[in-house]
């Protein structure tokens, strides 16, 4: 398979802590603070700020920490920013804000801050604001975690050459409800297509545990070597 | 480089929204000039900062839990597109949804819906007899024209032959005081691109589109490119200068083979507040360079009907190219936008309708573009 695209990059974050190939790897426990992390983690993890953080959900969090794991920030070219596509799935959607937003409603009058987190797509734009992705950007509702269209929608882009890059990602925040588990997850690859001859640190993967088999990749606390471009 | 791709027909249309089942209800009543947002009724009880909304009336859909509402507005609409074309066989065709919210009964009471619109997705394709699911776009108000891009990718690569491309979202309570909640509602009808514009309307719809690969099957309309963008500067507000919106129709137009001088008529997003109506009237200048062809907006009257927005209006678009005339901007006394938007008084001929350009955008930055032709 020639034409797969090559993963450059992985960054991955869950209850226990989070890891990536930029080397970053810590645990909550150990850096006393609850997951997905607030803007002292950011600053003990990543090693500068992110004031913004604080007033961010606990998805959009996750999904911007599992993106700063994976380095791309410093993989990514700013030439490349504009075409870089953005793509998530999420089988819960916003359920913890949507439910945070729905408890508001009784007793007052509605929370402004939560309700625009009621929008899946709210924290896909958290990502591309701190990188300026200015790509397509795409958030799939999925039947069942890790389902990894994220992956096979982000190679559609490239492949048809509407993103330079792409960024694929998984997220999954909520509480126990009937029919679902409790969660707290959050995976980002970065994308590229095969052709750009960059190196990928680990083989494609879109199978239907594609996003378990690169959180699994991430923990293991490879870096991200001469694939950088 | 891309590789080369089949061209992408437009076979079938569906639409419920506040005019009624139908359509043909929809573009008759927007060329008319009426408007359906009007004082609230079905949600009169729930609190929100506005008196208005364009509710689809009860006659329109079986008497129904509120929970099945989404499914039932999606499932008429649907049918009505399968109708228009001629009942291709359904086990053949995928389904790609696009919603917001979908069903919330369970955030906000004891139902099985978690706003997720994969389920919603799955029941639909179940209840038509469907391929299966392709697809289920939740990219906030963008969602409907995401969805079609998505769609209209699978079937230009040769993964699909025919897929049924549904926009649905109901009013509720949630989405009511949400969007009161952020001082984005107006307290009366909303009056997009108007000097006195305060904030936006809501509305419930659904809209369906099913797009096939079969030239013989077209009702004589392409999607001829979509592109998409990401505003990266806030996640609730446009950029200012409406470049991811501009970022986005240039990508759209491009795949189409198309320069921007040869966009006859474009539908614009037009929510009818202060900072996307302004964004929205930059990006469209500076897309065109100067003046822009004839824009139009439609929630006015169809009140912005969230993920259902980008299906519905992409059917209102074919119809000005159909009948060769833009409607009249509803609502709108005294333009408050850059001047170089042409924006269209009352109904206007279209000497040339070969290309109509629709726009839309999100919550989370996100802007998409796609570009019909005859």
């Amino acid at each position: 398979m020639t034409r797969d695209p090559a993963i450059l990059a992985v960054g991955a974050l869950d209850a226990g802590g989070v890891a990536g190939t930029s080397g970053v790897r810590g645990e909550w426990a150990a850096l006393g603070i609850e997951a997905p992390g607030d803007a002292r983690a950011f600053r003990a993890l990543f090693r500068r700020t992110d004031r913004a953080l604080r007033r961010l959900d606990r998805a959009s969090r996750a999904l911007v920490v599992a993106a700063e794991a994976a380095g791309m920030g410093a993989l990514l070219p700013r030439d490349a920013r504009d075409e870089t596509a953005l793509v998530v799935e999420t089988a819960r959607g916003s359920l913890e804000s949507d439910l945070r937003f729905a408890r508001s409603l009784a007793p007052g009058p509605p929370h402004g801050a939560i309700f625009p987190f009621t929008l899946p797509s709210a924290s896909l734009g958290e990502v591309a604001i701190r990188h300026r992705l200015r790509g397509p950007a795409v958030c799939l509702s999925v039947d069942a975690e890790s389902a990894g269209e994220a992956l096979r929608e982000a190679a559609r882009l490239l492949e048809d050459g509407d993103a330079r890059f792409a960024v694929a990602g998984c997220v999954e925040v909520g509480e126990p409800r009937v029919g679902l588990p409790g969660a707290l997850r959050a995976v980002v690859a970065l994308v590229a297509p095969s052709r750009a001859g960059l190196a990928a640190v680990l083989p494609w993967r879109c199978g239907p545990q594609a996003f378990d088999e690169l959180a699994a990749f991430a923990a293991r606390g490879e870096r991200a070597g001469s694939g950088a471009p | 480089m891309s590789l080369p791709r089949r061209a992408v027909f437009v076979a079938g249309r569906g639409a419920v929204t506040t005019f009624g089942a139908g359509a043909g209800a929809l573009s008759d009543a927007v060329w008319a000039g009426r408007s359906g947002v009007l004082p609230r009724r079905r949600t009169a009880r729930c609190a929100a900062p506005t008196a208005v909304a364009a509710e689809v009336p009860d006659a329109c859909l079986p008497s129904a839990p509120e929970s099945d509402r989404p499914l039932l507005l999606a499932r008429r609409a649907a049918l009505e597109a399968l109708d228009e074309a001629r009942e291709p066989d359904r086990a053949a065709i995928g389904l790609v949804l696009a919603s917001t919210k979908a069903d919330l009964s369970g955030i906000v009471g004891p139902g099985q819906g978690w706003g997720c619109p994969a389920r919603l997705a799955r029941r639909l394709a179940g209840e038509l007899g469907l391929h299966g699911v392709a697809g289920v776009v939740s990219t906030a108000c963008a969602s409907g024209l995401v969805a079609l891009s998505l769609a209209a990718r699978r079937i230009a690569r040769g993964e699909d032959e025919r897929l049924l491309v549904v926009g649905v979202d109901a009013l509720s309570e949630f989405i009511l005081a949400g969007f009161g909640s952020l001082h984005a509602l107006d307290p009366g009808p909303c009056r997009p691109f108007d000097v006195a514009r305060r904030g936006i309307s809501l509305g419930e719809a659904s809209g369906a589109l099913l797009l096939t690969a079969r030239a013989g099957e077209s009702i004589g309309v392409t999607l001829a490119g979509h592109g998409g963008a990401n505003d990266a500067c806030s996640a609730i507000l446009p950029d200012d200068g409406g470049e991811g919106l501009a970022l986005a129709a240039r990508r759209a137009l491009a795949a189409a083979g198309l320069a921007p001088h040869e966009v006859d008529v474009v539908h614009a997003h037009g929510t009818a507040t202060l900072a996307n109506d302004r964004s929205e009237a930059l990006g469209l200048a500076a897309l065109f360079g100067g003046r822009t062809p004839p824009v139009f907006g439609t929630k006015a009257q169809t009140g912005h009907t969230l993920g259902a927005a980008g299906v519905i209006e992409t059917v209102l678009a074919i119809e000005a190219l159909r009948r060769r005339e833009a409607p009249a901007n509803a609502g709108l006394d005294e333009p408050g936008v850059d001047a170089r938007l042409d924006l269209v008084r009352e109904r206007r001929t279209l000497p040339r309708a070969r290309c109509a350009l629709k726009v839309a955008g999100g919550f989370g930055g996100i802007q998409a573009a796609v570009v019909l032709a005859t």
